[in-house]
C-alpha cells in the first residue's frame, strides 16, 4: 500500500525525474540516479549533497544504503537489467516502497508518455497529468493530421559509431516517430518487440541507401565521426544540408542529455521537431531536442 | 630454398585472402564486380566506392598493419629474448591508449575546436595523442634501457603499461558519453578506419621501421646468443637497444594509432614464423614474419566482415580466439617456457 501523495521520491531512471519535473513536483526528489541530470537544480542538488546517489538502472543496482538513508516514500525503480531483480525484492524486505517503472520499454511513444499518469497518481497531481497527457495526445494527432497530405520524405537516422560501423533506427517508437513525421525511413525494419529499435549496420551497406536520403538524422551524443568521407559523398541530405542531430538539449560539461529524461513525457515536442525538419512549412516553433548541424558535425 | 617456398606460399595465401576480402562482405561482390569497381576508379559507382573507397584500403592497413606488428614483435621478442614480449608488454600499446584518451579528455574540457587546430581536421587528434603517447613510454623504455638489464626492461614496460591503463581509466571517468564513444570507437581496434589519405603517414614510417629491422637484423642475430657474445663481435648492445626500440616505435605507432590498439598479432606472428622457417636468423625470419603477420590480420579482418547478420565482431576479439589458443599451445610445448618440470 502507497500513502499518497508521496512527498519523499526515490527514482533511479532519468525519465522519472523528467516526469515528474513535468508536473511541477521535482523538490519532492531525495534521491537520484546520479550527477548527470539535466534539470540544473536537481543536479546542483546532488552536488551538494541534498539529493542522494543511488546509482542510475543503465549503470548498476540502486544502492540501498543511500536509500535507506534518504527514507524515501516511494521508490520509482526502473528495471532495465533483469539481473537487478534479486535487489528489488531485497529492497522491499528492508521496508522500502518500491515502484518498478517500465516507460522507457513502451513500445510506443504515447504509451511512454502516458506513464505520467501514474505520478501523477502518486504525487496528487492526477488530474495535472490527466490535463496534460491529453494536450500531448492531441498535439501528436494534430501534427500527424498535418504531415498525412504531405510526400513523404527519405530519410536516415544512422550515426557513425566507429570504424565502418552506423547505428540506424529501424523499428519501435523511434522509427514511429519518423512514419507519423511524414519520413520514409530507409531502413525500415518490420516490427518485432524482442528486437532493439536500433541495429548496427556497415558503411557498405548503409552507403546504397545514402544515396537516396533527401534528410538524415546523423548526429547523436554517441556517435564517433568516421573518417572516411565516402557516405558524405553520395548522400542529397549532405548535398543539401538536410543534416540533424539529436543533441539540441545538451549540456556536455555536466554530461547531460535531455534526450534521456524529457524525451520519454513530450513526444509531441519530439514529433515536432521530427516535422520540422522534414516539412519545415508545417512548425514554426524552434527546435528543441533536435537541431541542425553541418556537414562532418556528428553531434 | 625452404624460406623461398615459405615465402611464396604466404605470397599465394596473402593474394588469395585479399582477393577474398575485396569480395566479401555486407555487400557480396563477384570477382567481376571488384575488377569492375578498380577499374572504375572515380566513376561513383557503387562498386567502385564499396572496393575503392571501403574495402581496398582496409585491405592495405590490414596487410601493412599486420605485417608491422609482426615485425616489431620478432624485433622485442629477439631483444628481450623472451617469447612472450612484443609491443604490448613493453607497454607501447597503453601508451599510444593513454595519449588517446589524454586528447580525448583535452577535447571535451577546451572544446572540440583544440581537436581541429591540433590537427588539421577532426577525428586525427586521437591519431596524434596516441603517436605521442607511445613515443612517451618509448622514450621512457629507451631512458632505462641504458641502465638496466633486458629482463628488469621488460618487467618495467609491463608495469608502465599497467599505469598508463589505470590513468586511462581515471582520464576515461572524467569524459562525458560523446568522448567516452570517440575513445572506444578508436580503442575497438579496426583496420576499417583507415582512409587512403592515411597512408601518406603510415607508408614512409612504415617502411623506414622496415629498414631499421633490415639493417638491425645481423647484429640482432647476434645478440640471440647473449650480451656478452654479441658485443665480442662487436655489437654495441646499449646502441642496438636503443636503435630497435626505435624501430619497435616506427613499426608499432603508427598502426596503433590509426587502427587502434590491435592485439596478440605481434605475439603470436614471430613463433610462427620461426615454426615455419625453421631458423631463429633474423635476416630470414623477416620477410616470413611480415607475410604471416599481413595474413593473420587480414583473415582475422575478414571474419570480422563476413556478413554475420546483425552482429559485428570485434578485431581484437578475433585474433585473441586465434592468438591464445596458439599462446597457450607454445607455452605447454616449450621445455623452456614451461617450467617446474624435469
Amino acid at each position: 500500500m502507497i500513502r499518497t501523495p508521496v512527498i519523499r521520491i526515490a527514482a533511479n531512471a532519468a525519465s522519472d525525474e523528467a516526469f515528474l519535473g513535468q508536473l511541477g513536483v521535482k523538490d519532492r526528489l531525495v534521491a537520484v540516479g546520479g550527477r548527470v541530470s539535466f534539470d540544473d537544480a536537481v543536479r546542483q542538488g546532488v552536488i551538494d549533497g541534498r539529493i542522494g546517489q543511488i546509482g542510475y538502472n543503465w549503470h548498476a543496482p540502486p544502492n540501498l544504503d543511500v536509500l535507506l538513508a534518504v527514507r524515501p516514500d516511494v521508490f520509482l525503480m526502473r528495471l532495465s537489467d533483469l539481473a537487478q531483480t534479486p535487489v528489488l525484492d531485497r529492497a522491499r524486505r528492508l521496508g522500502l516502497t518500491v515502484v518498478p517503472t517500465f516507460a522507457e520499454d513502451e513500445p510506443t511513444y504515447l504509451g511512454r508518455a502516458e506513464w505520467i499518469r501514474l505520478h501523477g497518481l502518486l504525487t496528487g497531481r492526477e488530474a495535472e497529468a490527466d490535463r496534460l497527457f491529453a494536450q500531448i495526445d492531441m498535439r501528436v494527432q494534430a501534427l500527424k493530421t498535418a504531415v498525412a497530405a504531405r510526400p513523404a520524405v527519405p530519410m536516415l537516422w544512422a550515426y557513425p559509431a566507429g570504424g565502418d560501423r552506423w547505428v540506424a533506427t529501424v523499428r519501435g517508437a523511434e522509427q514511429a516517430y519518423l512514419a507519423d513525421a511524414g519520413g520514409l525511413n530507409l531502413l525500415l525494419r518490420p516490427e518485432d518487440p524482442r528486437q532493439w529499435s536500433s541495429e548496427t549496420l556497415s558503411t557498405e551497406q548503409i552507403l546504397p541507401v545514402a544515396a537516396k536520403a533527401e534528410a538524415w538524422i546523423i548526429g547523436d551524443l554517441h556517435a564517433a565521426p568516421p573518417r572516411s568521407t565516402t557516405i558524405e559523398r553520395v548522400s542529397p541530405a549532405f548535398r543539401d544540408g538536410r543534416l540533424f542531430a539529436n543533441t539540441g538539449r545538451s549540456n556536455l560539461s555536466a554530461n547531460a542529455y535531455d534526450w534521456y529524461q524529457t524525451v520519454f513525457v513530450r513526444p509531441d515536442w519530439v514529433l515536432a521537431d521530427f516535422v520540422k525538419a522534414l516539412h519545415p512549412e508545417l512548425v514554426a516553433e524552434p527546435f528543441r531536442f533536435l537541431k541542425a548541424v553541418d556537414r562532418g558535425v556528428y553531434r | 630454398m625452404r624460406s623461398l617456398a615459405v615465402g611464396l606460399g604466404l605470397a599465394a595465401v596473402l593474394v588469395i585472402v585479399s582477393l577474398a576480402s575485396l569480395m566479401i562482405g555486407q555487400v557480396m561482390l563477384s570477382a567481376g564486380d571488384v575488377v569492375a569497381g578498380l577499374g572504375s576508379i572515380g566513376s561513383g559507382s557503387m562498386e567502385s566506392r564499396i572496393v575503392v573507397d571501403l574495402r581496398l584500403p582496409r585491405v592495405l592497413a590490414a596487410v601493412i598493419g599486420g605485417a608491422a606488428l609482426g615485425l616489431a614483435g620478432l624485433l622485442m621478442q629477439t631483444l628481450f629474448r623472451n617469447p612472450l614480449a612484443d609491443a604490448w608488454s613493453l607497454g607501447l600499446m597503453a601508451g599510444g591508449q593513454f595519449g588517446a584518451a589524454l586528447v580525448i579528455v583535452a577535447g571535451a574540457i577546451v572544446g572540440p575546436g583544440f581537436l581541429m587546430i591540433l590537427t588539421g581536421f577532426a577525428g586525427l587528434g586521437v591519431v596524434v595523442g596516441s603517436v605521442l603517447g607511445t613515443l612517451g613510454v618509448a622514450l621512457a623504455m629507451s631512458a632505462m634501457a641504458r641502465r638496466v638489464g633486458t629482463v628488469t626492461l621488460l618487467v618495467l614496460g609491463l608495469m608502465l603499461g599497467f599505469l598508463a591503463q589505470g590513468l586511462i581509466s581515471v582520464l576515461l571517468h572524467f569524459t562525458n558519453r560523446s568522448q567516452g564513444r570517440i575513445f572506444a570507437a578508436w580503442n575497438d581496434a579496426t583496420f576499417a578506419n583507415v582512409v587512403w589519405s592515411d597512408f601518406v603517414t603510415l607508408g614512409p614510417l612504415l617502411a623506414l621501421g622496415l629498414l631499421g629491422a633490415v639493417v638491425l637484423a645481423k647484429p640482432l642475430t647476434a645478440l640471440l646468443l647473449g650480451d656478452v657474445y654479441a658485443e665480442s663481435l662487436g655489437v654495441n648492445v646499449h646502441r642496438l637497444r636503443r636503435l630497435v626500440l626505435g624501430a619497435t616505435i616506427l613499426l608499432a605507432a603508427p598502426v596503433t594509432a590509426f587502427c587502434g590498439p590491435v592485439a596478440f598479432v605481434g605475439l603470436i606472428v614471430p613463433h610462427l614464423a620461426r615454426g615455419l622457417i625453421g631458423s631463429a636468423r633474423i635476416g630470414a625470419l623477416i620477410p616470413a614474419t611480415a607475410l604471416i603477420g599481413a595474413v593473420l590480420a587480414l583473415a582475422a579482418d575478414l571474419v570480422v566482415h563476413l556478413p554475420w547478420e546483425q552482429h559485428f565482431l570485434h578485431l581484437n576479439a578475433i585474433l585473441a580466439l586465434i592468438g591464445a589458443p596458439l599462446v597457450i599451445l607454445l607455452l605447454l610445448r616449450s621445455r623452456s617456457l614451461r617450467g617446474g618440470e624435469g
